[in-house]
């Protein structure tokens, strides 16, 4: 799926959105100089063709304790989608791609405590079928988290 | 990239100790700066399920929101200008990296030598390219995951921006082949 080519009011649309996601369609449209149909109709369409997601963020510090991982798993390389694909259903993963280089899978783990990490990883992810070794690399620290992207648009095979 | 458009009030660069608790230093130049610490308020049941209705649908008037969950929409309306009030939560757009005309996911480990590893990650966390960052133990002192349009400007990147750094001993990436999820839903604010 080639990268469809966002305009220039897209992309001033999203960057309205992404400094305050929930002010009125006629305010952006005020700042944009557009119509305020073309904002309800724009932002309409972003959503629908997955291009943007408009969501909540919570802030860590409000959630308590929170113990993360990089989990590098190393797999049977013919079942990497299906693996991936298993390991990013499950609650509290943020990220999962297949990789060359490292491990063939990369998962990014957030759970309650170190020892729902533990558990998850004994009890969940190495006992997946074709899952040969993984090795866990704990967070001790948050320094960074850009919030503006992500995978929106569905992690629809081929390059994704 | 929506580079030039965006703005830094969704990037939050923060430390946080997550064994010794809450401690935000927000790192300088980078994002605004309030560290006002929370108290770790418990948040009921309303709350979360407006939390719940939102996060599928962020747009979602009061009204659509009290329909949902049997409230007044004056309830609905309270609640969460409290909860941003008390900065536990944001409602905001994520942008999908590929639309964003992104080509290339990386995993970076970062191995740090002769400088503290949190200026290596200050001074790493500065950088646009680099979507989320953290000190991790083990074989490498950093993680980065960096986002890059296409070849040529991940090749500048290295040659032009990483190598001005000091510190970094090692860099040992992963090539994202295919993306299955990339869905934060916290931050540090």
């Amino acid at each position: 799926m080639p990268a469809r080519a966002l305009d220039e009011t897209d992309r001033a649309l999203i960057a309205a959105l992404q400094t305050d996601a929930r002010q009125s369609n006629q305010a952006i449209a005020n700042a944009l100089g557009v119509s305020e149909g073309t904002v309800r109709s724009r932002i309409r369409r972003l959503e629908e063709e997955g291009v943007v997601r408009i969501t909540t963020i919570q802030n860590l510090a409000a959630l308590g304790e929170q113990a993360a991982a990089y989990l590098w798993i190393t797999c049977d390389r013919s079942r990497i989608d299906e693996l991936g694909r298993r390991i990013a259903a499950e609650p509290g993963v943020g990220f999962a791609a297949a990789t060359l280089g490292r491990a063939d899978l990369l998962a990014i783990v957030f759970r309650e405590s170190p020892g729902e990490l533990v558990r998850f990883v004994d009890e969940v992810v190495k006992r997946l079928p074709g899952v040969v070794d993984v090795r866990t690399e704990p967070i001790l620290e948050f320094v960074k988290n850009d919030v503006r992207w992500g995978l929106v648009g569905g992690g629809d095979g081929s390059r994704r | 990239m929506l580079a030039s458009a965006a703005n830094d009030v969704n990037l939050f660069v923060v430390r946080v100790d997550i064994r010794r608790g809450l401690g935000p230093k927000p790192v300088e130049g980078a994002g605004p700066g309030d560290a006002r610490s929370l108290q770790g308020r418990a948040m009921d049941r309303t709350d979360e399920r407006i939390i719940e209705v939102l996060r599928e649908d962020g747009r979602a008037s009061h009204r659509a929101i009290a329909d949902a969950l049997g409230l007044s929409p004056r309830v609905v309306s309270a609640r969460l200008d409290g909860m941003v009030a008390r900065r536990e939560l944001r409602i905001t757009a994520v942008a999908d990296l590929f639309e964003a005309g992104n080509d290339l996911v990386l995993a970076v480990g970062v191995a740090v030598r002769g400088r503290p590893t949190l200026e290596v990650a200050e001074e790493l966390a500065r950088l646009e390219e680099v979507c989320a960052l953290n000190v991790v133990s083990g074989e490498f002192d950093l993680e980065v995951l960096l986002l890059s349009k296409d070849h040529e400007t991940l090749r500048d990147f290295v040659s032009n921006r990483l190598s001005s750094i000091e510190g970094i001993e090692r860099l040992s990436p992963a090539l994202g082949l295919e993306l299955f999820k990339f869905e934060s839903s916290w931050s540090r604010f």
